[in-house]
């Protein structure tokens, strides 16, 4: 069976732009390709999840709750694949995007797990349900929003995914979790078969001050790095108020009219990623 | 134009760039998996020689078994890896490729079978893309196996046997067992390759004591094997299967060296030898007076034992050099005829 592409949005460090990134190719592929996509959110911040459903939390624990699924009343996430139980799609505003949402307490739990055959056992668990039948079927592409960690979550993650996109923020601190982020996809890449290999389409820089000289000067030396300047995408998103608009109002960044150079800008890299992805 | 103040330090891009690199041209050289020990099997060709298979297991060899004594003493062995295997699973994985719709073993045939008997389902596994052909598969056995201390001598020496046959199958029929060739093949120190090629040509009576199960220890098959005489091996030998520690065996050989030679230095004593080519013929010098080799001729034709030859010695001229020269060599050949050989 051919596998549907599985993008991951992952860096080490947080605040770089994993879930913005998730979230707005996720969108393009359902509003601008129209393609059936499933966005996955496999943080325990829960930070995908809140973009679509309101994220309230327990107020004897403190853990977030993931919210009710609106048709079948009940709380799921992705979670359930770690406890025997498969997750419910929870549906979003846009018809052609599902989303599986997170649940803080249970993946804190399978963060915990250290018994070696126990976590070989974990590892495999988000490849299974992917490649379910079923949800194969259900779906012609998914997206999933990593934890910022080398942590048995992110492990996991990798083992399901087919495509990797690094967002990176143009300082140095991103840039030292981009070295060990590509150890890890070393290590990743290595493990797969040829018929099942880890693409790296390149690296994202996001949230990019364009008229500051630090950030075009290293910027600049990126991508004309002889060793991997080639990994650099040439699109970027810069820093704009569009990106935080769209979170506090739950709206995607393509419902702006397209003269909105923000959307000019999130269209360029979309389509960059979409081409690697769908060559 | 003003040189830029950011720039990516050379140790990151260094760092990120190698790695690149490095995953492009090894890709799928590292392919684990969680595969079901249910789609395992045995490497017929295996070099090792447990009788036990994943039939015998998990319970245990039947008693009606022709075999019970060896696979239930393969058994109780592997019953303790099992119970590490329980506690902590497989540390390492172990090796197999695609046979069918099977996998077939390369090496791990301890922890696979251990793991059955631990009652657990699958195994953590490198996953080869092809069958590796019979040499690298050796190799692959090899070098596990060399790591592991649990095999006999005898089965560490037969690996090693069959990756040299396998090399020169393969590789360099006509290559001779150096230290440097088994360096090469099994990544070993020079000391121990060379213990394994002592051993390896070790007479049959270190070999038998090998196979038996009585000489456990490289090193001091390697001391034995290296002894020379037969007397001073069977010696060394008889020490060794009566507990000699390897410094015994040392100091005995040491002894023994010793020894050999003071009687080697004696013997050069009572025999000197000359370097060069063992000596044939007899020189019999030289001389400038014709007068002295006339004079040996007519002491022949004196000779009662050459009566009969006088006429032929007569015709003998020894007038110059020449002549005197060609003379003397047919008194040579004359007298090589008549003299009984025992002189």
């Amino acid at each position: 069976m051919h596998l549907k592409p599985v993008i991951g949005f992952a860096n080490q460090k947080g605040g770089v732009g994993k879930t913005t990134s998730t979230k707005t190719f996720s969108e393009y592929c359902a509003l601008i390709k129209k393609k059936r996509t499933c966005s996955c959110d496999f943080d325990s911040q829960m930070s995908l999840t809140s973009r679509y459903y309101d994220v309230l939390k327990d107020p004897v624990t403190g853990y977030r709750l993931t919210p009710k699924h609106p048709k079948a009343h009940v709380e799921s996430s992705i979670a359930n694949i770690f406890f025997g139980k498969l997750p419910l799609p929870y549906p979003t505003k846009y018809p052609k995007l599902d989303i599986f949402t997170s649940n803080e307490e249970a993946l804190l739990k399978v963060e915990d797990v250290k018994k070696l055959d126990i976590a070989e056992k974990v590892y495999q668990q988000l490849f299974t349900f992917i490649t379910l039948e079923d949800v194969q079927k259900s779906y012609d592409i998914f997206c999933i929003d990593l934890p910022p960690a080398k942590n048995i979550l992110t492990l996991t993650a990798f083992k399901a995914l087919t495509h990797l996109v690094i967002p990176i923020e143009v300082e140095m601190q991103s840039l030292e979790g981009l070295t060990g982020l590509m150890q890890l996809w070393k290590q990743e890449a290595m493990q797969r078969p040829p018929e099942y290999p880890l693409h790296l389409v390149g690296i994202f820089p996001n949230k990019v001050h364009s008229r500051r000289n630090i950030d075009d000067q290293l910027l600049d030396s990126l991508r004309n790095d002889p060793g991997f300047g080639d990994y650099i995408m040439p699109v970027q998103l810069t820093d704009r108020k569009e990106i935080p608009e769209c979170d506090f109002l739950k709206k995607s960044i393509f419902e702006y009219p397209d003269s909105n150079s923000g959307k000019q800008e999130a269209l360029n890299v979309c389509s960059y990623i979409y081409k690697k992805v769908f060559k | 134009m003003s040189k830029k103040k950011y720039v990516l330090p050379t140790t990151m891009s260094a760092e990120i760039g190698d790695t690149i690199k490095f995953v492009n041209n090894n890709i799928g050289s590292l392919n684990y998996n969680i595969v079901p020990l249910n789609i395992i099997e045995l490497d017929p060709e295996n070099p090792r020689d447990l009788t036990i298979g994943p039939d015998d297991l998990p319970q245990g060899p039947s008693q009606s078994d022709l075999l019970y004594q060896k696979k239930l003493a393969e058994f109780e062995s592997l019953q303790e890896l099992s119970e590490t295997i329980a506690k902590y699973g497989v540390r390492n994985a172990i090796e197999i490729y695609k046979f069918g719709d099977k996998y077939r073993l390369i090496h791990g045939e301890r922890r696979y079978l251990a793991s059955i008997i631990a009652g657990k389902k699958d195994i953590l596994a490198k996953i080869l893309n092809e069958k590796p052909n019979d040499f690298d598969i050796r190799m692959l056995q090899l070098i596990e196996n060399v790591q592991r201390e649990d095999l006999s001598l005898r089965e560490t020496l037969n690996n090693i046997r069959q990756v040299v046959d396998e090399y020169k199958k393969h590789v360099e029929p006509d290559a001779e067992l150096t230290v440097t060739l088994l360096m090469k093949l099994i990544n070993r120190s020079k000391s121990l390759c060379s213990n394994i090629i002592t051993v390896l040509e070790a007479s049959s009576d270190v070999q038998d004591a090998i196979n038996q199960g009585k000489i456990k220890s490289l090193d001091k098959a390697a001391i034995i094997a290296s002894c020379k005489t037969e007397d001073k091996r069977a010696q060394l030998l008889y020490s060794c299967l009566n507990g000699a520690s390897l410094k015994q065996l040392k100091n005995d050989y040491a002894q023994g060296k010793k020894v050999l030679e003071i009687e080697r230095r004696e013997l050069k004593i009572h025999k000197k030898s000359s370097a060069g080519k063992p000596t044939t013929k007899i020189v019999l010098g030289h001389t400038q007076k014709p007068a002295i080799v006339a004079k040996l001729a007519k002491l022949i034709i004196d000779d009662p034992h050459y009566r009969d030859y006088r006429e032929i010695i007569n015709t003998l001229r020894f007038d110059d050099y020449r002549t005197c020269a060609e003379s003397f060599k047919k008194l040579l050949r004359l007298m090589e005829q008549v003299e009984p050989n025992n002189i």
